[in-house]
């Protein structure tokens, strides 16, 4: 099936462009770029040289669907490939898949297989390795956070070497944008549970040598299925956790490109000569989790009063330096299609004391955890208990190193901060976060009555009308009454040297290798 | 023979503080919060998924067994594999070794004599200018940290006068040798710190040494001045300098998490950050085991040339 014939048959009456909806963010040209300088192509791409790639932390493993970095999702990128990828309006465009077709009404897709691809072992590329993917991820023991990252699969089958029927729980609109998802990578069956140790993709660059700590070669694939879009002779991340001295690799020569800057230093780089600085809107957040499951937090008020606490456009300012946007409590970020006209939550302390007066719950005092190895959300978090101490409530600062954080706070505490990324698919922006069984929803409730059902008509409907309907009452009682509040919107932000070309910012968190190159 | 048995025992004492020391951190690691598998899988993992892959890494069986397991291992020279990334660790650890003792070696190399060097200059004429200067560099860099040394160092040669490099960004299994430049402000941050105390150390055992009676005695048969001090003062004031470096061969080795780290210098110390941060039990084991001999062997050396340089400890 062809690209065109898949506009028809997923969602009827909409044509290619506007598959830009389908996109759980859906803000690709709704949001203006701002990067401190523009990127202006420098005739035709280079072939050639080794990209020096930056960024502060290592890979945590480098099994595909286990990891839980952005360091490992970028190396599994490079290394593997998806069925499909996304253009730059959030399309899905072939990429393993040449073809996908919605059956029954979106409930089965049967998707068709690229031929003539080879794995970096020599092994060719058949459906057994889909099936042994997909399955794996459907099994939290071996895919660990990569589990569900297929969407609601309930069963994979191969219909011959080049195709596969994916059988899903609830019919799936989206589900197309769903397999470019970062820990959808598509892995060999032969070997499928030892990655870490012997990697092996059909990606665009073969696994050389990981360093634990220090760094992570990558080559050339020569065979690899799409030539045109390979044209560096490899890759070479390294990591340095300094601020200071990330900033002194890039003047000094030593590294081309840097990620997920700190602000701080994007401000002070942003004018440099000679480099590029990057500064782009998305989908990432931090969350402040205030668990309804846990008092007092499964007071209603007491989770509306949070919302009127902390002066959000002060904390964008201060905090992010104006790099990012103010949240409203939703997963997505202003200028989606999906969000519905709303009020946006603004500082309010006397109604924040009315309301938890109202409660009845008695003196707040509690432990706001949250981790400096996630910033700047320790910032907004002093900001936030020093607004509440007006109010009579006092939050205790506890500022804790990530893997404390991730073993006895996440999940057990009432009170924290999590990081999120953006996502493609409102299947992982919104379902997969707060639907009462879902993996995400750290206290498993239903955080206003009939949200369920809501979410899962809103992954269901293939028609987008219908689904902006229904994503915009799902919204509006995530915006009165969910057990997250998000504050702001981080920008993604990077540095490079001006020899680098083709650099997309990524609007999903991990930087694409595919299509850089590196001028004279 | 005093001198063998002492050396002797000390061996005895280095191998019960090893197996002391692994017993220690293996239970300081257990104890904290979190392990390998709620550092790998973050906090979005489910408490199941987190079950599942402990049980998978074998973190559910007793801490008996399993550093039972792991001393098995060590006595048969293999330490086991990292439980974060599944690679062997010896060879991870022979590289980094070999890094951080060449840091750590170029390092004693200069700040030894120097420091030596320093101490003395500043003890021949108390209170004077040069060892109110002296004293003031030496109490200023003891006083702050290497961390802050090392940010002002990449500020300065790094990023306003940009001479040097400021990340050493080198791999385990390169030769730092092949990048001088790059070893530079590592090295110039460490030695300012061993300055610091060497010199102090050195000052105030001199400015005693040369109040003494037999420096008198020498001074008034009228030797030279810098004889005096060279033959007669200075190797009364060696032991307890030669004592104080030998405490600095252990750190130099493996104590050098904030400068490798902070300069990227694919060492022991980068190692050990990563592990612990990771939980990675194996990795911390043997670099903690690594780093303690590195310790032990330090102090016993110093302590037989302290017993060289001062023969009323020989017997």
């Amino acid at each position: 099936m062809s690209r065109s014939e898949f506009d028809d048959l997923m969602i009827p009456g909409l044509s290619r462009r506007t598959l830009l909806g389908a996109g759980a963010l859906g803000v690709a040209s709704g949001l203006l770029p701002r990067s401190g300088h523009a990127q202006v192509p420098v005739g035709a791409p280079r072939k050639g040289g080794v990209l020096r790639f930056c960024r502060p932390d290592p890979p945590d493993t480098l099994d595909p669907q286990m990891t839980n970095s952005f360091s490992g999702m970028e190396y599994s990128q490079m290394v593997y490939d998806n069925l499909v990828s996304l253009d730059a309006d959030t399309q899905p465009v072939p990429m393993l898949a040449t073809a996908w077709t919605p059956e029954k009404g979106g409930l089965e897709w049967l998707v068709t297989l690229r031929e003539g691809v080879r794995f970096h072992s020599g092994v060719a590329f058949t459906s057994a390795d889909v099936v042994a993917t997909v399955e794996r991820a459907m099994d939290p023991a071996r895919s660990g956070v990569g589990s569900g990252a297929f969407g609601p699969v309930a069963s994979i089958t191969a219909e011959g070497p080049h195709a596969v029927r994916f059988v899903l729980r609830v019919p799936f609109g989206e589900f197309p944008v769903q397999l470019a998802f970062r820990q959808a990578r598509i892995l060999p069956a032969a070997g499928i549970d030892d990655l870490r140790n012997t990697p092996n993709g059909t990606g665009p660059f073969v696994f050389k040598e990981f360093q634990p700590g220090s760094s992570l070669t990558v080559e050339r694939n020569p065979n690899y299925w799409n030539p045109d879009v390979v044209h560096l002779d490899g890759v070479r991340m390294v990591f340095i956790r300094e601020s200071v001295s990330m900033q002194a690799a890039l003047r000094g020569g030593q590294v081309d490109l840097l990620t997920q800057i700190p602000v701080e230093m994007y401000l002070a780089m942003s004018r440099a000569r000679g480099f590029k600085a990057y500064s782009e809107v998305t989908g990432d957040y931090h969350a402040i989790n205030i668990m309804g499951n846990m008092a007092p937090f499964d007071n209603l008020k007491v989770r509306e009063a949070f919302r009127y606490i902390l002066d959000r456009k002060a904390t964008v300012a201060s905090v992010l330096f104006g790099q990012g946007a103010v949240g409203n409590d939703v997963p997505l970020p202003a200028g989606s299609i999906y969000l519905p006209e709303m009020t946006q939550s603004e500082q309010d302390l006397p109604r924040a004391k009315r309301l938890i007066e109202e409660s009845g719950v008695g003196p707040i005092e509690l432990d706001f955890f949250t981790s400096s190895d996630r910033q700047p959300a320790p910032k907004m978090v002093l900001a936030f208990s020093q607004a509440a101490s007006q109010i009579g409530v006092t939050l205790r600062v506890r500022d804790i190193p990530y893997t404390e954080y991730a073993a006895n706070v996440s999940r057990k505490k009432p009170l924290y901060t999590s990081y999120w990324s953006g996502s493609a698919t409102l299947f992982d922006a919104v379902h997969r976060i707060y639907h009462s069984q879902s993996l995400y929803n750290y206290s498993k409730i239903e955080s206003s009555p009939g949200l369920d059902a809501k979410l899962d008509a809103m992954i269901a409907e293939v028609d987008l009308e219908k689904r902006k309907a229904v994503t915009k009452e799902v919204m509006r009682a995530l915006n009165s009454s969910a057990d997250r509040l998000i504050p702001y919107f981080r920008n993604y932000l990077g540095m490079s040297t001006d020899k680098v070309q083709g650099f997309v910012p990524p609007r999903f968190g991990t930087v694409e290798m595919r299509g850089i190159w590196l001028s004279a | 023979m005093i001198a063998l048995t002492f050396i002797l025992r000390r061996c005895v004492m280095l191998v019960l503080v090893l197996v002391a020391v692994s017993v220690l951190t293996f239970g300081i690691v257990n104890v904290l919060p979190g392990d390998v598998a709620t550092a790998v899988l973050g906090d979005m993992a489910s408490p199941e998924m987190v079950e599942a892959v402990r049980e998978r890494m074998g973190l559910d069986r007793p801490l008996d067994a399993r550093y039972l397991e792991w001393v098995g291992g060590v006595l048969h020279g293999d330490f086991g594999r990292s439980l974060q990334h599944g690679q062997p660790i010896a060879p991870m650890l022979l590289g980094r070794l070999g890094n951080s003792a060449i840091l750590g070696l170029i390092t004693l190399g200069i700040a030894a004599p120097l420091s030596i060097a320093l101490g003395v200059l500043a003890a021949l004429r108390p209170g004077h200018l040069l060892d109110r200067a002296i004293s003031s560099f030496a109490v200023g860099a003891h006083a702050m940290p290497e961390y802050v040394i090392g940010l002002l160092a990449i500020l300065c040669f790094s990023i306003w006068l940009p001479l040097l490099p400021g990340s050493s960004l080198m791999d385990p299994n390169e030769n730092p040798l092949n990048r001088p430049e790059a070893l530079v402000l590592p090295v110039g941050v460490l030695v300012i710190g061993m300055l610091a105390v060497i010199s102090q150390v050195t000052r105030a055992g001199m400015i005693q040494a040369l109040g003494s009676p037999y420096v008198r005695t020498a001074t008034l048969k009228g030797l030279p001045r810098w004889k005096v001090v060279l033959k007669h003062a200075l190797p009364n004031v060696l032991p307890p300098t030669v004592t104080e470096i030998g405490m600095y061969c252990g750190y130099v080795i493996g104590g050098l998490v904030v400068v490798e780290t902070l300069f990227s210098y694919a060492g022991l110390g980068q190692m050990m950050t990563n592990a612990v941060s990771y939980r990675d039990i194996p990795t911390i084991q043997a670099g903690v085991l690594v780093v303690a001999a590195a310790y032990g062997i330090g102090n016993l050396l110093a302590d037989v040339a302290a017993l060289l340089l001062n023969p009323r400890l020989r017997g």
